[in-house]
This record gives structure tokens, sequence and C-alpha cells, in this order.
């Protein structure tokens, strides 16, 4: 995966833990600095040994860290030089998921060894959005679920993320909006 | 001619800042990426401005040559651009936002705002992408120096306390020393006291191997100190302090120091300054920097400083205090650095380091430099071997007298036996302010003090009664090396070194050439 997932993992250890608890996750998972280079692509085992050593730093199993993470990157993208992109993408939740794919074709121009998803939005009204993820990695559901969780906040909004199953290869998420106050 | 029609939706999706105007160029429609921004039955003309007026004639003309229209919207400004297409009665304006030199996104638009295949959203995102990445760079280069500088900085506190530990050792190891050069002397006619006294001597000696090797080890920084010439120093890090400042921030550098040649750690020097520079940056509002370098005369020693300077706004000085990263402690209008990494980097090269804050009265309110000195090499302070001892000699003839000074009793009791039996005249003293009472009330041909002392150092000391007693013979002893003397910017060429443990004929013919 590309660098900027491990800083973010890192920040995200430095912010809830401090600097020292980053430092002994990036020990245990045998990564330094070469490894925090934002549009580097780095083999998925560095990226799996990180998100293992960070879990286990947290007192967190695998997927509810990555659930964690999920919403964490959303502010941290933000938050970051990237947030002008992140404005850019969308100003709202079905234009941001709309556009993600266009976002990511740019990343894939910069970066062309990165694996990036796919989003696709299969319908959205007022009470929520169905879409669709694909992507040619395993187990990352529980990401996206942390993902879609942070994006309903971004724009304001509250409600549920649940994996309705998978269909044809991928995997069928359901986000269910609060009413809005009127 | 080929007619294409298209379904309001397709027209929104192909061209998304399309507008629709009648013949009277009111507004009909217009596409989603407006929405919100223009209102239908407004007039184009009273909505947009651009290098030319919008009118009929210049849309029909348009129309016709297939050169672009230009539209500028205001509040906030939104730059359109795009062909004219006649419809029956009115225009199609198949328009497309242009990103302005600025952000990735102009005027608030996001992606929707373009058309699917519009390459402009991916050179914005690519712009975004490599402006985020410079930035990133900028980050990680400070970071790498301040990750350096912790490392050295805990290497440092290692070295430290294993040098404490191995200094303390040796001066034991000292002890034992003198002491069996006592036992070997005072009992030279009992050979059965003799060959143990002897072995145990030896035995500490190569003690003393192991400890001095551990405190030369410990004295060694990450970086080793180098002499090297102070300009040129500055112009090889130039672009690095550039770098670091980032592009909101100018850095004015003028070097004016020819020659000069400072003793220090070379990366030392150079992170020194780059802490310096971001904190300067981070606690004012200035755009430019000015670092200066020149060779200046300080308490009758020619200094190297590095002078840094914030031009503009500053905050006040009493915010600065606490503004600044909390290193330095507020004095009036002079901030002092107390127990900084710099400052330590600083004064152990024998320099120093201050800090003034502008006034009104001076017309500088506001300004804030900061300045770094230091000795240049070469310069008085630095060991050059024996001299020629001082004119006048002895005084009232007989053995000459020495001042002693140890704060370890047991060494200081052994040292000033063996003098005795050398043919000294002795006076000890187990600290430099007792040392100082007894130069008062006497008068000594010679100094023989340890350096490492609590309160009064030797080194110290040694000037205070260099000062007042410019006739007196200096020797100092230590387990450390002289250049790790804290106080060696003091030091004087005519002074003698000892290492301890202290090898008695050494210390003798020492003492004798000194005292000749």
């Amino acid at each position: 995966m590309y660098g900027m997932i491990h800083r973010g993992i890192r920040q995200m250890m430095i912010d809830e833990l401090g600097e020292d608890a980053w430092r002994e996750v990036q020990h245990a998972a045998g990564t330094g600095p070469a490894e925090l280079i934002s549009a580097e692509v780095y083999p998925d085992a560095t990226t799996l040994a990180l998100v293992a050593s960070a879990a286990q730093r947290l007192g967190l199993d695998t997927a509810s860290f990555l659930r964690a993470f999920g919403r964490y990157w959303v502010r941290f993208a933000e938050r970051g030089s990237f947030g002008a992109i992140m404005a850019f993408v969308g100003s709202d939740l079905p234009g941001f998921i709309t556009n993600l794919d266009r976002m990511h074709r740019s990343v894939r121009v910069a970066m062309p060894e990165a694996i990036l998803p796919a989003f696709e939005l299969l319908e959205h009204d007022a009470t929520g959005l169905r879409l669709a993820y694909r992507s040619r990695r395993d187990g990352l559901e529980p990401f996206v679920i942390g993902l879609l969780e942070g994006l309903v906040a971004r724009f304001g909004q509250a409600g549920q993320v649940a994996l309705e199953g998978h269909d044809g290869g991928a995997a069928l998420f359901r986000i269910t909006l609060e009413p809005q106050p009127a | 001619m080929t007619m294409i029609s298209f379904a309001a939706q397709h027209l929104a999706r192909l061209f998304p800042a399309h507008l629709v105007v009648g013949e009277d160029l009111a507004i009909i429609s217009c596409g989603p990426a407006l929405a919100g921004r223009v209102a239908v039955g407004t007039r184009l003309a009273d909505l947009a401005g651009g290098e030319e007026p919008v009118s009929a004639s210049r849309l029909a003309a348009l129309a016709h040559g297939g050169a672009e229209l230009d539209l500028i919207l205001g509040e906030p400004v939104l730059h359109l651009c795009g062909g004219v297409v006649p419809l029956g009665a009115g225009y199609l304006l198949a328009l497309h936002i242009v990103p302005n030199g600025g952000g990735v996104h102009p005027a608030g638009c996001t992606v929707s705002d373009f058309a699917p295949g519009d390459p402009v959203v991916q050179a914005m995102m690519l712009g975004g992408i490599q402006r985020a990445m410079l930035e990133e760079s900028r980050e990680t280069a400070l970071e790498l120096a301040q990750e350096r500088q912790r490392t050295i900085e805990l290497l440092g506190r290692v070295s430290r306390a294993a040098g404490h530990m191995a200094h303390e050792f040796n001066n034991l190891i000292s002890i034992i020393g003198l002491n069996c050069d006592r036992l070997l002397r005072d009992l030279a006619d009992r050979p059965e006291v003799q060959r143990p006294a002897a072995l145990i001597r030896d035995t500490a000696a190569r003690g003393s191997v192991i400890t001095q090797s551990l405190m030369t080890l410990a004295g060694q920084q990450d970086d080793t100190s180098e002499t090297f010439a102070l300009d040129e120093a500055i112009e090889f890090h130039r672009a690095f302090f550039a770098l670091i400042l980032g592009h909101e921030t100018e850095l004015a550098c003028s070097t004016g120091a020819p020659g000069a040649r400072v003793r220090v750690s070379h990366s030392g020097l150079a992170n020194c300054v780059a802490n310096l520079l971001v904190n300067l940056r981070d606690a004012g509002q200035g755009r430019t920097i000015a670092l200066a370098t020149r060779v200046i005369a300080e308490d009758e020693r020619d200094m190297a400083e590095i002078a840094l300077l914030m031009h503009g706004r500053t905050l006040p000085a009493n915010a600065l205090r606490g503004g600044i990263e909390a290193l330095f402690a507020g004095a009036g209008a002079h901030l002092l650095f107390t127990g900084s990494s710099v400052e330590r980097f600083v004064r152990d090269a024998g320099g120093r380091i201050s800090v003034e804050t502008g006034s009104a009265e001076s017309g500088t309110e506001g300004a804030l430099r900061l300045r770094l000195q230091f000795p240049l090499a070469g310069a008085a302070g630095t060991f050059a071997g024996p001299s020629a001892p001082a004119q006048g000699g002895l005084v009232d003839g007989g053995g000459p007298r020495l001042l002693v000074v140890d704060d370890e009793p047991y060494a200081l009791e052994a040292l000033s036996d063996l003098l005795c039996d050398l043919g000294y005249a002795v006076t000890a003293c187990d600290g430099g302010e007792q040392a100082l009472a007894a130069l008062r009330h006497e008068r000594f041909d010679l100094l023989l003090t340890d350096v490492i002392m609590p309160g009064l150092s030797g080194t110290e000391l040694a000037e205070q009664a260099s000062r007042a007693h410019p006739d007196l013979r200096v020797v100092l002893m230590s387990g450390y090396l002289p250049e790790h003397d804290p106080h060696r910017g003091q030091h004087r060429d005519e002074w003698q070194f000892m290492r301890k443990p202290l090898d008695i004929a050494r210390l003798e013919a020492v003492l004798r050439e000194t005292c000749a």
C-alpha cells in the first residue's frame, strides 16, 4: 500500500498514545523512516505488519483496529496536505463517493504501482446510500466501514454503516442516515 | 450537417457548467455546477464580465467564428470558458470551469462540476498531490533533523553518565596508585610490602587503562569536533536552511567572517542553526529571516558569530517567552537560553548564546535576534604544550611552594604526602574556595589542582588565581582530556595538564620543568 497509509497509522498512534508508542510499533513491525514516504508503494506485508503491531499496542483485534483506523483516516486526510484534494472530491456524501474513483485515477497516474479500490454508488436518497466496493485485497471491509463512518461524520451527518453482503466480487454496504433536524 | 440532440440530463453531464440563454441573453437554464450561482431570468451581461462585454452580436460572432467565450462570474470569482452553439432562439454556452493558478478547487468547486473526461480534474489532482508531496518533504526533512538531534542528545546523556561513572572509578584508581607509591617510598626497606604494593599499583594502572578508554569513548559524541571555516559551512547548508523554512519565509544569508575558523561538530552546528531558524519562523510573523556571520571581540577574545534576525512583526517580548519553544527563560530585555540542546552545544564548544528583542525606542519593536558565538579555532585556550616559565622565578628560596587542590580527601592526602617527600612545600585544600582563601594569605609558586570539583571548578580557580597572581604556574589534573573540560574555553596556553591517575615520575618531571 502507499506510504500515506503508514503515515496515517503513525499519526493515529501518536495522537492516541504518544511518540514513544509509535516508536515501539515501528520497531515491532521492523519499519523505519524509509517506510513513511507517502508516494511510495510498499509491499502489503509491510502495511499488515504495522497494522498488527498498532492493533496490539492499542489492545484491539485487527478488525476493530481497521475500523477505528478507517474513521481516523478521514480526519487524517482532511487535515493534512491532502485536505484540499479531499475538499475537491466532493461537498456531500453521495458526491464524494461518486467521485472517489476519479480521484483514485489521478492518484494512479502519480503512483502507477498503487492498487486502489473502486467504489460505485448504487442508490441514494435522504435516508441513506447503498454502494459497492471492489478491491483486489481481501479482508479490508472493517476499514471501509470505518471510512464510511468517518465520511458520514465529515459531512455533518449521523448514521450507521453495515456490510450487507457480497455480490459478484463486490462488497455491498448500506449507510443508513439519521433524519436531519428540521 | 448532422443534428444531435441532448436530453437535459446528458447536457448536464457533458457540460456541468453550461448556460442556455435566450435571444435577449436572459438565462433560461444552467448546468448543475452553476446552480445556486445564477438565477434563471438574469441577463448574462448583468451576471458576468470578461475581457469584452457580452452582447448578442458578440455571441453571434463567436458562434459563427468558433472562438471561445470567456466569462468571469464574481463573488467568489469563477472563470468559465467554452464554445457558443446557436440554438433556434438563443444560444447554448458550452462552458467549462477554468482553474485559477491557486488551490486545487477554484471558488469552492468539486469534481462533480467538471465533465467526466475533463482533463482539468486530473491536472488539478496531480497539482494538489505535488503540493502535498513538497509539503511532506519539508516536514520529513525537519523530522529527520529533529530525530537526529534527539539521537545525539540521547547519546550525549548516555555518554555523560558513562563518563561520570568512569571518572569516579578513575579517581578511586588514582587514590590506590598514589597510596601504593607512598607505600613503596615509605617502606622501601620492607620487601614483603614492596612486592604486593607494586602489584596493586600495576593492577590499578591496568584498571585505569580501561576506565580511561571508557572515558574517552564517553567523551566522544555522535559527531566529532573538527576545525572548519564558518562561512563555508553556512554556505554549504544554506539550501537546507532555506528548504526547512519553507516557501513562505525567505532566508537572507550574508557571510562576513572570511577566514574565521571554529572547532565544533559540523553537523551539530547545522542542526543548531536549523533548530533556531524553525523556532524563529514559528515565533514571528515576519517573512524574512536574516542570517549573518562576523568576527567580534568579546571579553578580550575574538569570537565568530552567527546572528539570526527576524524582520517584520513578531510577538511581543512577554509573549515570546511563552511562545517560543520552551527552552528559553525570560530575563528583562534579554531572553536567556536555559537547558536547551542548542545552549548545551554552544557552551560545550566554549561559546555563548543570547537573544535580544527589539524595542519601540530604537524603532525595532517586534524584531528578534539570536546570536551564537564560538571561539575562533587556534585562539587562546588551546593547549600548545609547555612554554617558557613566567619571569621572576622563585621567591624566598627553599623548595617551591605548591598549592594542591583536590576534593577527594584520600587523593589529596596521598598526593600531598608524596610531594612533600619530593621536597616541595605543600599546602593542601579540598576545594576552590579554600584555595582562593589560601592564595590571599600566602604566596605560592605553583597551583596543582583537580579540574572537576563541586562549586568552583579547577579551571575557574586557575583562571581567578592567574588573574590575581600572574606569576603563578598552573598544572591541572583530571581523568578527562582537556577538550572535554566544560570550561576549556578558559584554558591558557601556559598551563600544564596531567591526566589521572597520576604518574608520579611524570608529575615530578612536569613540576621540575614548570618551576625551573
